[in-house]
């Protein structure tokens, strides 16, 4: 049963899914996964055109997507959204991100992601240390022992060769 | 800013599908629910996830903003200086920029605080331009002594005006955008509360813009916003407003004294309508107006000099380069200072994305844009904001773990 405090955007999944290291992935969040509806419909697009990224769909680990629906939530989430999107862009535009952030905030969780700006924008909201991205997740599978160092290399190494930008793997970390 | 209650959000989603005249069955079939969901939904008795809102709100073409925000907006005034030629529905369009801007200062507001529109307060422009004070008489006369009063307000004296841009923004607390407006818009003039904008279209000579800037001005201080002023130039509509506001245009740039002292010692009509155009930064054809109407240029040379344009009398009577210069104006985008300065704040204190600096600046290039904001100093550092990485990962598990 997930407690929902790693809230995941659409690019953390995306790249541990085009890697097929789901399994990886579900062993680093330990139960403690979760994702908003809008993150579960971008993916779902993203598969028909990519469909490596189905297996995402089909995994159990994040447990059922979160639905905004009060008025207010769905308020706060806009405002997070236009601060991402601008208001000329479609109204999807960075919904995920900003629904992702909200519930981080909600419940005093983590927002996990590899969008430069909304881990930025994330960072305010929530406090110092409460984004992470894909390369802190290979170092904690490591640090965790599902995976050596040199796993880890060739994980994020498979993200980039699959087109991926999960963001730099410092190879210290790995090594500390 | 507060939600509005479920009820409320579904009775503004059924004002908006009346504003369309489409049926329930109608909407619902575009947004992929059905009939009865709408229904229910209409009647706040359903909940709308963010993602059918976001789709009843495209199809709508309302945002999603203003159908959970509590309060009515208020209304948008608006004067537009049209071209020439007819296109129906130029306006609306136009007003596509106004909004994005007005949306993005709201955005700003929300994060960095309100921020008055336009200068400093300390420059007390505005204070001593008093807005809708425009006396009786013929509207020529209105628009001339308006335009006096600007001038000694703000101690501009009799010479040519610098960046007009910049007077509007910095004396009279006017944002001032130049974007690519519909062929037919020359400028756009809104209004909203106690913002006010004005839009020039950029694709027409710099000469042309820095008229339509001071047209728009006009508008905005006699107050001619409510609630919806739409310029047609030519002889079918020439209304008291647009008399008055190209006066006041024609003064405000080409003040009398000033052009009499431009003129000195030219005898030749065109010479004179070259020398006034290059010395205040107008069209000709503006020149010789302003020259005729001041009864220095007899009716028939002041109309053979409008229909002649600017480019032949340049060449003759100045430089070619002349106009190129004006010609140079085409094409240029300018933001709202006040509006890119606190942009550029909100996004270097990490209050803001990329997305809408480069929806302001009109930039579809975003990794250009955002390597040149990193080499001026004013894109964040990402590292200090998300530095926790994965020992800070160790933390938030310790913390997640069981028991605690």
């Amino acid at each position: 049963m997930s407690c929902g405090k790693l809230v995941f955007d659409t690019g953390p999944l995306s790249s541990f899914a085009v890697v097929a290291r789901l399994d990886l992935l579900e062993a680093v969040c330990a139960g403690h996964g979760s994702w908003p509806l809008s993150v579960q419909c971008e993916l779902r697009a993203g598969a028909r055109a990519k469909p490596a990224l189905a297996g995402i769909l089909d995994a159990a680990f994040l447990g059922a997507p979160e639905v905004l629906e009060h008025p207010a939530d769905l308020l706060e989430a806009e405002l997070l959204r236009l601060r991402l999107a601008g208001s000329s862009l479609s109204q999807r535009h960075n919904r995920g991100e900003a629904e992702a952030i909200f519930l981080a905030r909600r419940r005093r969780g983590v927002f996990v992601s590899e969008d430069r700006d909304a881990r930025v924008l994330a960072a305010g909201e929530l406090g110092h240390g409460r984004v992470v991205g894909t390369p802190d997740l290979l170092v904690r599978a490591v640090r965790m022992g599902l995976v050596g160092p040199e796993g880890a290399r060739n994980v994020h190494r498979a993200m980039l060769a699959a087109g991926r930008r999960p963001g730099h793997l410092r190879a210290a970390r790995l090594a500390d | 800013m507060k939600a509005v209650s479920q009820h409320e959000l579904g009775e503004r989603v059924a004002d908006a599908r009346r504003g369309k005249g489409w049926t329930q069955g109608e909407l619902a079939a575009r947004v992929g629910l059905t009939q009865t969901s709408v229904s229910r939904i209409e009647t706040g008795g359903r909940a709308v996830s963010s993602l059918e809102l976001a789709e009843l709100a495209e199809v709508l073409g309302v945002s999603v903003l203003d159908l959970l925000r509590s309060g009515q907006r208020p209304m948008l005034a608006i004067a537009a200086r049209l071209g020439h030629f007819r296109d129906p529905g130029a306006v609306d369009r136009a007003l596509g920029r106004a909004e994005a801007l007005i949306r993005l200062d709201e955005l700003l507001d929300s994060v960095l605080g309100p921020s008055p529109p336009g200068g400093s307060a300390a420059s007390g422009g505005s204070a001593a331009v008093r807005r809708g004070e425009v006396g009786r008489g013929p509207a020529v006369d209105q628009g001339r002594r308006l335009a006096g009063q600007v001038r000694q307000a703000l101690r501009l004296g009799d010479g040519p005006l610098g960046p007009l841009p910049e007077v509007l923004e910095e004396r009279l607390r006017l944002d001032v955008d130049f974007s690519p407006l519909p062929e037919a818009v020359d400028g756009l003039c809104v209004s909203v509360g106690d913002r006010a904008l004005v839009l020039v279209g950029s694709s027409k000579p710099s000469s042309r813009q820095r008229f339509t800037l001071a047209h728009e001005l006009a508008h905005y201080l006699v107050d001619d916003l409510d609630p919806l002023y739409v310029d047609e130039r030519g002889v079918r509509a020439r209304s008291v407003a647009e008399m008055r506001a190209n006066a006041f245009a024609a003064h405000l740039l080409m003040p009398e004294p000033g052009v009499r002292a431009a003129i000195e010692g030219f005898t030749d009509d065109a010479e004179r309508a070259v020398r006034v155009a290059l010395t205040f930064g107008t069209s000709v054809s503006a020149a010789a107006y302003q020259l005729g109407n001041l009864g220095l240029l007899p009716d028939s040379v002041r109309d053979r000099l409008t229909q002649a344009g600017s480019r032949p009398l340049l060449m003759r009577y100045a430089l070619p380069s002349d106009w190129q210069q004006d010609e140079s104006g085409r094409g240029r985008l300018r933001p709202p200072s006040r509006l890119y300065r606190r942009a550029t704040l909100a996004f270097r204190r990490g209050l803001i994305g990329l997305e809408p600096i480069a929806e302001l600046l009109q930039r579809p290039d975003r990794d250009q844009l955002r390597q040149e904001l990193e080499d001026a100093g004013l894109a964040p550092d990402e590292e200090p904001f998300t530095a926790a990485g994965p020992d800070g990962l160790d933390e938030i598990f310790e913390e997640m773990a069981p028991g605690r």
